[in-house]
């Protein structure tokens, strides 16, 4: 009868941990989860108690409810923190918020306490080797926010929001250089300048077209094996020739004293 | 943790004197258990051996703390016992406190004690303390004192019921004693206004909480104070500036209770008194503003909206210069163009007897640009759907009607709770910049599913209609295969799909998806199909229509941003037999291009309570082989004005035109009638049908010109309306708008005859109300001033009138 398998009134503390143990191994989480509860409630103070903690936080964690355990993996690392299986715990509080964080066009909070938590995971066990794992697992998360911010950029330059675009495009740059993003973010920020260039008015526009070959010599700084290095070529010799156009009509425009508009969007 | 003479403590010495010093722990003892283990308290504190603890330092202090936060142990205490060069041995000392059984809540009424269980924070397992029983005690008195009684008392027994695990149970004896009511509330010293008066201004002003101790009468401290402000507040918009409440006193009386005229007892009441000084009137004598650059004396003097003489009302000042919630105000001036550091420094200067000077000091400081927007919370839409709602661009001058409206289109998404959505905003002066960043709130589902039955009156029948609306579906996920639990959302897609079937003669079948970004541009692509049929028993009669639409919309920047345009291309198929006279028999092909332009500034699509809508469109089917020709064109305008308070007026003027170019292949389908709802209408799919409340619609209650005994269909057609709405209930689960109407219409054979003021007319009374999981239903009760010739559809007679989906 599945009844037996529950924890009684009067079961000792022991009968009730192995109980919840055989549920946890029979692979019933939800249950095992409720029993492991019951034994902590039962056994505050001992050994069991702390056993418990564990297994319930795995317990969460083996049914997918990844909030769930983060706290009870949390909670465990607080309570015990002498404890043998405190590493083990430590990160999985930070991979269950892995776990919990969504795709990149969602909120991230759940991958920003990932990354504060496998963090927190590499500063304690610094020689563990989980925690080059950790450290992966940060790189993922990582590019993950880049590419977040990459894409906001992207947005504002297809809706011709040119200074929204740059501003997205150096947040990604500034925040994350080390990720792919970053390079595909400068190489984009180029072109950017170079259209917001060509549909200004002549008065800014070599302000504009500066800016797009500055960003290129950075470009080719930060990433000179870079993979779109082709493309920012491309899009810098436009801007050069840009230039180049400006230079004679620059004394016309001197003398008339006011600007001709070469565009429709911005002053 | 308080070691009192005890030499061996180490808390003991001054921590000043004492430089921290490393140790090893080499030993620990625990003392005083009776359940509990050692290694657990061990294991607990930290401070196994072989562990290093800094004396003095955080350490020992953190073990105590973490030994008090079990809640099993009192009087924590950790004491050295012996030190061996940089090696110690430690004692924990610990008492076990009793732990909690169970508690009882003895002497008063259910419900009283379902509240008190809910408030009082004492848990079984958890030890028994002194704070944590009067904690309790208090916490109950509180409560009482909350419903009137003052005089509570509280006795607390608690008896050893497990003596071999120490648990105790605790059992709380409850006399709540006599419950006094508000019976007095008077003023001394007041001579401009009457102790009426300032009754009144105690609980008008407030919210509804003041209200509520008026009518219970209870005495509450919380809303005593309330009661205060609000007449401090009375007082100061008055004028009267010195304005003090000098003493206020609060006490019980003996006094006669009669009951039936004749009964009297004796009872115990509350008094309230305060007394007050009122000091004189205060006017305004000038205004002067300093350090203002962008905007003249003039302009902000006339925004401020003060006069020379006017009484000084403190409240309006505030308003008109921080924030007025409707109109214009001095820091709005400035902050919608940039001017985010701006300060206004008032000072309001006694210049005589009942005189003041407003002096008002600007400083304006530098225009601040928006660096960064974010967002968080958006837990299922997309990043690119949230983003392209925001008004709020980096790069942009900061400007406060700019969040405004963000947080207005941001609700009118329907992902996000309205109320919810919180700016916030980090400046930072030194560059000039500031970030926003909005709080969302995804909880609520956005997906609706219309269902509806009903009778559809005479030759209609039984209504089954069906309709699920996905309105945030992701096409782009569901073509991946992924987020089918259950349906993949995200994109702010809109995908619909619909039934409708009435008797066994009209079949509706129809699908419809709507992407407004289209590849990530602002160009909305719509995608309709639809099929109809209708047969008629007991006759050969059978109507098919077979219809499909494409279109594209984009916003326009210019007039301005309200303004919108699209242009939808259609094919129709449709096949008669046996139908009308002035219907050709067989298919009939039409294919039409229709320009519609726009322009919308209301702000709620299911009420709004203000704006106003515009929409001009004008519709093509040219003569093209074996295709019917027309052309068509309409216009219609809607306004909504808050008249008095959330009381919203809205008047609506159509009018349609249809036309033909030259004689040759004329179409007579989608002809101008009025009446009903657009529900019952879905079958007379043939026409044009214009709702109308009042009027049945359909096939024999509609609103058309006749010709030799046959409903034709307008040529053109009018309609007027006016509604008068009220938000009864606004809540996110179910919004209510109660409405009262007067509609009028016409449709007119042709040019000729078109006398846009020759109309028929209803009035009535109706409600609209809004169900997430349902989308809108409609219900109006409409009363026909004028009736419709050659039909059964007389003056004088009441007509109901339910509809699905939104009026607009």
């Amino acid at each position: 009868c599945k009844n037996d398998n529950l924890i009684q009134r009067g079961d000792t503390l022991p009968t009730a941990y192995k109980k919840a143990m055989a549920l946890y191994q029979s692979d019933d989480y939800t249950d095992a989860a409720k029993a492991f509860e019951t034994v902590i409630q039962l056994g505050r103070g001992t050994d069991y108690a702390r056993e418990a903690q564990y297994y319930l936080a795995e317990s969460y964690f083996n049914d997918k409810r990844y909030l769930l355990s983060s706290s009870e993996y949390g909670r465990f690392v607080t309570l015990y923190p002498r404890a043998d299986k405190r590493e083990e715990a430590q990160f999985k509080e930070a991979y269950s918020y892995y776990k919990l964080s969504p795709r990149y066009r969602l909120d991230q909070a759940h991958t920003r306490t990932a990354i504060e938590k496998f963090q927190l995971f590499s500063s304690r066990y610094p020689n563990s080797e989980r925690s080059d794992q950790a450290s992966k697992y940060i790189t993922e998360l990582r590019s993950k926010l880049a590419k977040k911010l990459y894409y906001s950029a992207d947005l504002y330059k297809r809706t011709d929001s040119y200074e929204a675009a740059i501003v997205y495009y150096d947040l990604t740059i500034d925040n994350y250089p080390e990720s792919i993003w970053a390079q595909r973010a400068l190489v984009n920020e180029i072109d950017t300048y170079v259209t917001y260039a060509n549909r200004s008015v002549t008065s800014k526009q070599r302000e504009r077209y500066q800016a797009a070959i500055e960003a290129y010599e950075k470009f080719i700084q930060l990433f000179p094996e870079g993979e779109y290095r082709q493309e920012a070529e491309e899009y810098v010799d436009e801007a050069r020739e840009g230039i180049a156009d400006l230079g004679s009509s620059e004394t016309s425009q001197d003398t008339n004293g006011v600007a001709s508009s070469s565009g429709s969007n911005s002053e | 943790q308080d070691t009192t003479s005890d030499s061996t403590s180490i808390n003991i010495e001054n921590p000043l004197n004492v430089t921290p010093q490393r140790f090893e722990v080499l030993g620990v003892e625990v003392e005083g258990l009776t359940t509990s283990r050692e290694e657990f308290v061990i294991g607990t504190s930290g401070l196994e051996v072989g562990s290093r603890v800094q004396i003095p330092g955080e350490d020992i202090a953190q073990a105590i703390r973490s030994l008090h936060q079990t809640g099993l142990f009192s009087n924590v205490k950790i004491l050295k016992t012996r030190q061996e060069g940089d090696g110690i041995y430690l004692k924990i000392q610990v008492q076990e406190q009793p732990r909690l059984a169970e508690y009882r809540i003895e002497g008063v009424k259910r419900s009283e004690r379902s509240d008190l269980e809910e408030k009082i924070t004492m848990v079984p397992g958890y030890a028994v303390t002194e704070s944590s029983i009067a904690q309790a005690t208090n916490t109950i008195k509180r409560y009482y004192k909350n419903e009137g009684h003052w005089d509570t008392k509280v006795d607390v027994q608690r008896s050893r019921t497990d003596t071999v695990r120490n648990r105790v149970t605790v059992t709380f004896n409850i006399d709540a004693g006599e419950r006094l009511e508000v019976k007095e509330i008077s003023f001394d010293n007041n001579e401009q206004f009457s102790d009426q008066e300032l009754r009144k201004s105690l609980s008008t002003i407030g919210e509804d909480r003041w209200w509520k101790f008026f009518s219970k009468k209870l005495y509450k401290e919380a809303d005593f104070e309330e009661a205060q402000n609000n007449l401090r507040k009375f007082y100061r918009d008055h004028g009267y500036l010195d304005f003090r409440i000098t003493s206020d006193t609060v006490y019980t009386f003996p006094y006669t209770q009669r009951r039936l005229f004749v009964l009297e007892t004796p009872a115990r009441g509350i008094k309230v008194n305060m007394s007050v000084h009122e000091g004189p009137q205060y006017k305004v004598r000038d205004i002067n503003w300093e350090g203002n650059t962008v905007y003249t004396d003039e302009q902000l003097t006339q925004t401020l909206g003060f006069e020379k003489g006017e009484v000084f009302n403190q409240t309006k000042f505030k308003t008109r210069l921080e924030i007025n919630q409707s109109g214009p105000d001095v820091t709005s001036l400035y902050q919608d163009i940039g001017y985010l550091f701006f300060r206004a420094e008032p000072n309001i200067e006694v210049v005589a007897e009942d005189s003041v000077d407003l002096n008002i000091n600007l400083v304006e400081n530098d225009i601040a640009y928006i660096e960064k927007v974010s967002f968080e919370g958006n837990t299922k839409t997309h990043d690119d759907v949230v983003r392209r709602s925001l008004r709020t661009v980096p790069g942009q001058k900061y400007s406060r009607q700019a969040i405004i409206r963000t947080i207005r289109e941001l609700g009118q998404l329907g992902y996000f709770r309205q109320q919810a959505i919180e700016p916030n905003l980090a400046p930072d002066p030194e560059n000039n910049t500031v970030d926003v960043n909005y709080t969302l709130d995804e909880s609520q589902s956005t997906d609706n599913f219309e269902f509806s039955g009903g009778f559809g009156g005479r030759g209609i029948g039984l209504i089954l209609s069906a309709k699920v609306n996905f309105n945030n579906f992701s096409m782009g996920r569901a073509i991946k295969g992924e987020g089918w639990n259950p349906i993949p959302s995200g994109d702010g897609q809109k995908l619909s799909l619909g039934v409708q079937v009435t008797g066994s003669g009209y079949q509706s079948y129809s699908i419809g998806f709507q992407e407004p970004w289209l590849s990530g541009r602002p160009l909305s692509l719509g995608v309709n199909m639809s099929y109809d049929l209708i047969s008629y028993r007991g006759s050969d009669q059978r109507n098919e229509l077979f219809s499909s639409s494409v279109s594209l919309g984009r916003r326009l920047k210019w007039p301005d941003d309200y303004f919108s345009h699209q242009s939808v291309l259609s094919y129709q198929l449709y096949d008669v037999a046996g139908g009308a006279s002035f219907l050709p028999e067989g298919a009939s092909n039409i294919l039409s291009i229709k320009q519609i332009l726009e322009r919308n500034s209301t702000d709620n699509k299911i009420s709004p309570t203000r704006g106003s809508k515009l929409r001009l469109s004008g519709e093509l089917a040219p003569p093209l082989p074996t295709f019917a020709q027309y052309y068509k064109l309409k216009s219609s305008y809607q306004n909504h004005t808050a008249v008095v308070g959330k009381l919203v007026l809205t008047n609506t003027i159509e009018y349609g035109y249809l036309g033909y170019l030259g004689s040759g292949k004329r179409s007579n389908f989608q002809r101008f009638k009025l009446g009903g709802t657009q529900l019952q209408q879905r079958q007379s799919f043939l026409d044009d049908n214009i709702d109308l409340r009042g009027f049945p619609g359909g096939q024999n209650g509609s609103i058309t010109p006749f010709e030799d005994g046959e409903a034709v269909g307008g040529r053109l057609y009018s309609k007027y309306s006016l509604e008068l709405r009220y938000p009864a209930i606004t809540e996110q689960q179910a919004q209510v708008y109660p409405y009262a109407f007067m509609d009028a219409g016409n449709a007119y054979l042709d040019p000729s005859q078109f006398a846009p003021f020759d109309v028929k007319r209803s009035v009535g009374l109706g409600t609209r109300i809004y169900l997430p999981i349902l989308g809108l239903v409609d219900l109006s009760y409409g009363y026909r001033l004028d009736g419709i010739p050659n039909t059964r559809v007389r003056a004088g007679e009441w007509q109901f009138l339910f509809n699905i989906g939104a009026p607009f």
